[in-house]
């Protein structure tokens, strides 16, 4: 088990809360919980999959899996010709609690989408339709335990219980007694019922179980308010009536202070030794044009916001900043930090500081048992179909503020079909959705969303005319969907039309608003038909709306391309900034302020960069002007000095490798054969199996291949015996030490075994011997340069040569070579044993050059 | 009575009031041990206190129910006696 490094960790939930709304709020100093939090924690924003529909986020957030994984994407479900709500039964992969709970530690969850009829808890599960029920009508499936039901059942606040006074806060007297509004008012009762609900639910838990490791709350009904009132908060909204604005436009703000409040019931009952996660599945801009959008008619969930991460606790750093993260991240990062295994099949990442997690040795290849259906007591809940059948009636009031259509069970098909598309699109599956898409687009050709998808899969499988031809029609239907203009621009660049591609871009611009990353495209374009000053002024107001490290390197990289130094100083400064650690931002920092003669601050930044970069010839380009920043301008002899100290003290600090070594077909495989005879284990993926050129098997890794871009493999190599073909050795760093076996065979001999090989296999060079004995002179230079750079690393190699021929002639005095060269622990007899006189088919004395 | 809360909460110390003068929400700062008056309609700030809460604000409101079950009943009961003696 990996070491763990929290007691607890609580994960709350608020739907659709975004920092676009928050931070003003926090400002004003409405929010004092959570500015709190921020103030003592990490705070991030999220990013999200697609599609980015409630049930698809909040569960990406809860697996650590992509949609196409769990398939909990939609709305609601068709069981017998019936809408209903999602659960348990819709999800495909298993949660944060599942995992725990598996794992023998405790974990609570209340609310979250698709949790009923959960019962693979060692905990409380309260479902996601707990709050729409009353004490008469609650059924089993809501509470796990069943025990438990009755004291849950008392915790439920109705939206008839809301009373005038608690209204008040939201809404001024007058607008409630307004007939007109009464709508609004419903879904203001309903969010304070259900939100109190659950923060009865989990206050009740948290009070009466102090000895849980994972505790998860949902406030999934601050999505329906936000719909349907972020419209009248933006002040400035000419959208909407003065009417509603002077209405309604407390609702949000209230709302978030009601949130807050909640917050700090539950991180008081939570205890102060306990991780806090705050977290919301993606966004809602406060920007009319983004509604307006949201709002058209067949808009299905098309746009991905950036959520709201916040992260306090002993291994978070306080008022840091941090940038690409998604959903997808928060499990595995609980999992770690409750000291639990992390699945290779999770497809996010650990989000902390690497220093907690250089060590990771707790890794499982999945938490789904997928072979073995009967070990697993989790496929119980997918596999349930038992669930009592839950009245429409809750699922309409689930859905009705979300603006999601559930009446007709048409539409509902349709709907589906075409968010599964959307999931299958995001993992490359353009191909399998092409049909459906074309059957929607058929059938509806009136919704510019089914067209754009439609031809923007023509666009991925290279069907250029169709996509071009569909784009033009669904851009005549003149709803001004910027990405549709974006992707028409592009394509007009491809045909060098760039005026009209201009005119597209402008489309773009006055239909963008808030929504991230389209400015940053639009930049791109500019900046790849030269009009970079058109560029500067897209990534700057990408900065306005969604300021981003990322952004600020590409301008301040577009600066740099354009020979403006000194204006890219700024830019690339801000970058750095906000991602200190981000060593490219670094590096370019670095080389600006180098070339406009800021040598200090030049320093500072390079060396930051070096301790990042994991490229080595970056690494070592970066050395170089370290040295000559400090041997020529600053004059820092000292600095040098430590450079050197630095480096000589980094030589072989990292523990020794044993390898292999020599040209292909030079014995290689037989010395690795020899030494796992003798004792040692070869580090080896068994991909290449024996074959007739190496009866015995090859003893490769795939990552030695790669070993010049990715060095990360040698630390996994430990005390195994791991295979390096020869013109691969100058790539291995100085940190490691090296007792290199290099197998030396006449040239000839490996040139003809290598043709023969390649004959054998059927390649093209085995029908040619010139062609490969032509090759004889780069072999031999090959060798000659893997020789000299060991001899000239002496501080971390040591090279033992030995012969091919005197391998196969005299194995047992190779073989005690070899065992004294490694420390002396091998069996000789074994090692020796091993060479098979018979496989020496190639022997120089025979061969006609 | 039910009529008031002691705050034991350290982090919770701030509990939303229905409106101030300005008949605009606002949250008002309590300390451990400051009493909070719980209103009969209820309030967020209570609410939020979650089961706890609802709990006390059941009891103010069904307290408070019957009060004026019990002050109608005597007022009934007064007139009637009054009626009967005439």
């Amino acid at each position: 088990m990996s070491k763990r490094l929290v007691k607890k960790v609580l994960l709350i939930g608020w739907g659709s809360a975004d920092w676009k709304v928050i931070d003003p709020l926090i400002e004003d100093n409405k929010l004092p919980n959570l500015q709190k939090l921020v103030t003592e924690g990490t705070k991030a924003s999220m990013g999200t999959l697609d599609p980015p529909t409630l049930p698809a986020t909040w569960n990406t957030m809860v697996t650590g899996k992509i949609p196409a994984k769990h398939q909990t994407t939609n709305f609601a479900t068709i069981l017998q010709e019936q809408a209903q709500p999602i659960t348990v039964s819709s999800r495909k992969a298993k949660t944060l609690w599942n995992i725990v709970s598996e794992q023998g530690l405790k974990a609570h969850q209340v609310g979250c989408w698709a949790s009923h009829g959960e019962t693979n808890i060692n905990g409380i599960s309260i479902s996601d339709l707990y709050p729409f029920f009353s004490k008469d009508n609650l059924p089993d499936d809501a509470i796990f335990p069943l025990d438990q039901k009755d004291n849950f059942a008392n915790l439920l606040v109705a939206p008839q219980d809301i009373t005038n006074e608690q209204l008040q806060a939201y809404v001024s007297q007058k607008t409630l007694e307004n007939p007109a509004h009464q709508s609004y008012i419903d879904t203001i009762k309903s969010f304070l019922a259900h939100s109190h609900s659950i923060q009865n639910a989990a206050v009740h838990i948290l009070e009466n179980d102090q000895d849980w490791d994972n505790f998860n709350v949902f406030f999934n009904q601050m999505s329906n308010l936000t719909f349907r009132f972020m419209a009248f908060h933006i002040k400035d909204n000419e959208d909407v009536s003065t009417e509603l604005k002077n209405a309604f436009g407390q609702v949000i703000s209230v709302a978030y202070q009601q949130l807050d409040a909640f917050l700090g019931t539950i991180i008081e009952k939570a205890g102060d030794e306990t991780t806090v996660f705050l977290a919301s599945q993606g966004g809602f801009l406060p920007d009319p044009l983004w509604i307006k959008k949201i709002e058209r008619p067949y808009s299905t969930w098309e746009y991905n916001t950036q959520g709201i991460l916040v992260f306090r606790g002993q291994n978070a750093s306080q008022k840091e900043q941090i940038f690409t993260i998604t959903n997808l991240d928060i499990p595995p990062t609980i999992l770690a930090l409750l000291g639990l295994p992390i699945a290779k099949d999770f497809d996010g990442k650990i989000i902390l500081n690497r220093k907690f997690f250089n060590k990771l040795e707790n890794v499982v290849e999945t938490f789904e048992k997928e072979g073995n259906p009967e070990e697993d007591s989790f496929k119980e809940n997918f596999l349930n179909t038992n669930l009592a059948p839950i009245p429409n009636e809750i699922l309409q009031r689930q859905l009705q503020d979300l603006g999601y259509l559930t009446d007709d069970l048409d539409i509902l098909k349709e709907q589906q079909q075409y968010i599964n598309a959307r999931t299958q699109i995001a993992t490359g599956g353009q191909e399998e959705v092409i049909k459906v898409l074309e059957e929607l687009w058929i059938k509806h050709p009136e919704n510019s969303w089914y067209g754009g998808r439609l031809a923007g899969c023509y666009l991925s499988l290279n069907r250029p005319e169709e996509a071009n031809d569909l784009l033009n029609t669904v851009l005549s239907l003149g709803e001004e969907i910027p990405e549709l203009h974006l992707l028409k621009g592009r394509m007009l660049i491809t045909e060098m039309k760039y005026r009209s591609a201009v005119k597209e871009f402008n489309t773009v611009e006055k239909n963008v608003g808030m929504m991230p990353n389209i400015y940053t495209q639009l930049a791109e374009s500019y900046a790849g038909i030269n009009q970079w000053q058109e560029a500067v002024k897209q990534y700057k107001q990408e900065l306005i709306h969604n300021p981003h490290p990322a952004t600020y390197l590409g301008l301040g990289m577009l600066y740099v391309q354009n020979k403006k130094i000194k204006l890219s100083i700024d830019p690339l400064q801000k970058a750095v900034d906000y991602a200190p650690n981000h060593p490219a931002a670094q590096y370019h920092l670095g080389n600006a302020l180098f070339q406009t003669g800021d040598y200090e601050r030049s320093a500072e930044a390079l060396e930051v960069a070096k301790k990042f970069m994991p490229d080595p010839q970056a690494r070592q380009r970066i050395q170089q002007m370290l040295v000559s920043i400090y041997r020529d301008h600053l004059k820092k002899p000292e600095k040098l000095k430590e450079m050197q100290e630095a480096f000589e003290k980094s030589i072989g600090s990292r523990g020794t490798i044993t390898i292999v070594s020599g040209l292909p077909r030079s014995g290689t495989s037989m010395m690795m054969q020899m030494l796992v005879n003798g004792g040692l284990t070869a580090f080896t993926d068994g991909k290449r199996e024996a074959d007739d050129n190496n009866k015995k098997g090859y003893y490769e890794h795939e990552a030695v291949k790669n070993l010049a871009k990715d060095k990360k493999f040698l630390r996994d190599v430990g005390d195994n015996v791991v295979k390096i073909i020869s013109h691969l050795l100058h790539h291995l760093p100085h940190v490691f030490h090296y007792k290199i076996v290099f197998m030396d065979r006449a040239i000839e001999e490996v040139m003809t075994s290598q043709h023969k090989m390649l004959g054998r296999l059927g390649k093209e060079r085995g029908e040619d011997k010139e062609k490969s004995m032509k090759l004889l002179k780069t072999f031999e230079d090959s060798r000659q340069k893997a020789i000299k750079w060991c001899e000239n690393k002496k501080r971390f190699v040591d090279l033992l040569v030995v012969p091919y021929h005197e391998a196969i002639s005299n194995p047992l005095v190779q073989a005690k070579r070899v065992n004294e060269f490694l420390g002396g622990t091998l069996d000789e007899m074994a090692m020796a044993a091993v060479v098979d006189k018979s496989l020496y088919r190639e022997k120089a004395k025979d061969i006609k050059v | 009575m039910l009529n008031t809360f002691i705050f034991k909460l350290n982090i919770c110390s701030y509990i939303m009031e229905n409106k101030n003068e300005n008949q605009t929400p606002q949250q008002s700062q309590y300390q451990p041990g400051d009493k909070y008056e719980i209103p009969a309609e209820g309030s967020l700030g209570l609410l939020a206190l979650g089961h706890i809460g609802l709990k006390l604000w059941r009891e103010k409101r069904d307290l408070v129910a019957s009060q004026k079950k019990y002050e109608e009943a005597k007022k009934n009961n007064e007139t009637s006696t009054e009626e009967n003696t005439k």
